[in-house]
């Protein structure tokens, strides 16, 4: 296979340049995100069909089916009631345009995240020190060390 | 064959665009007078071939990819509802090649599939592997403007 910069591919790169630059595509893209993500739930055992997601919120199959072809500019609150109706919450992400997010899901209960073991000094001892904060020594008449443990707890707080 | 590399190079998935017989890929002329007839329905479409597919895969959304002729073609679907009830439909119909997604022709939708998109299709799907075997697959990109995203 040859593969090479041609004159005339540079229409269609605009094109798609030009499509990108717009704030639709970028409203279709959060769109995408939820149509595609609840279509995985759906495909989920066990199966949820669009005319039984329309039973579950008590409007029409044809509405369901509507919000999720991407044909619509679906409103926070039906995008909450749809996940809700089958058990899920709406996560929001929000990164630069462009770049590959992955979204890793984790009980609360159970094991500590593992981004949460990348936080500064997780493991042990210590995780911050005054010596960390821009105030003058002078001012500063203790020092303060954190573990892991307190982490956490605070988190739980 | 010549093909359009839609996706740019070093995606997870890679998505082509056939040049047809008569040397014109009637995919992207086609997203460029779809972008000026129905700007949701081209947005909706260059998504799908741009974002989605080479980062994640295929959607495995049947609202937004499914199988137009056994596991053989595939299409792309976006929908734009023109009033209330009435809507518009864009597709492109594809095929498989491992992680390449080869698009051979898009039309506009409004019933069933035409017969004739999805012969046309199939005639390309066959042009394209007969040709991958006599190693004359020509990849043409335009990396001079914009960087890729």
């Amino acid at each position: 296979m040859v593969s090479r910069v041609a004159e005339e591919a540079k229409p269609f790169r605009e094109v798609l340049d030009q499509l990108r630059a717009q704030p639709g595509y970028w409203k279709h893209f959060t769109i995408l995100q939820f149509t595609t993500a609840m279509a995985r739930l759906m495909n989920k055992p066990p199966r949820v069909s669009g005319k039984k997601l329309a039973g579950l919120l008590g409007v029409t199959p044809p509405s369901v089916s509507k919000a999720l072809s991407g044909g619509e500019n679906l409103t926070i609150e039906t995008m909450t009631k749809m996940a809700g109706a089958l058990g899920a919450a709406v996560h929001i992400h929000v990164a630069e345009k462009g770049v590959l997010v992955r979204w890793n899901e984790e009980a609360v209960e159970g094991p500590i995240p593992e981004a949460a073991r990348s936080f500064p000094g997780f493991q042990s001892r210590p995780v911050y020190t005054t010596n960390d904060l821009a105030v003058p020594d002078h001012h500063l008449s203790f020092r303060i060390e954190l573990t892991g443990a307190d982490v956490r707890a605070a988190g739980n707080g | 064959m010549k093909l359009f590399d839609v996706a740019g190079p070093g995606r997870h998935f890679s998505v082509w665009a056939i040049f047809n017989e008569d040397g014109h890929c009637q995919v992207m002329e086609k997203m460029r007078k779809v972008s000026r007839e129905y700007q949701d329905l081209a947005q909706q479409m260059a998504l799908l071939l741009y974002e989605e597919v080479p980062n994640n895969g295929p959607p495995e959304d049947p609202m937004r990819l499914h199988e137009l002729y056994g596991e053989l073609i595939y299409e792309f679907l976006a929908v734009e509802f023109v009033t209330q009830t009435e809507r518009k439909g864009f597709r492109i119909a594809c095929f498989f090649d491992g992680l390449i997604v080869v698009c051979t022709n898009a039309f506009y939708k409004t019933g069933t599939t035409p017969r004739d998109q999805v012969n046309l299709s199939l005639r390309e799907r066959e042009r394209y592997f007969r040709d991958k075997d006599l190693g004359r697959l020509d990849l043409i990109d335009w990396p001079g403007g914009k960087e890729h995203g």
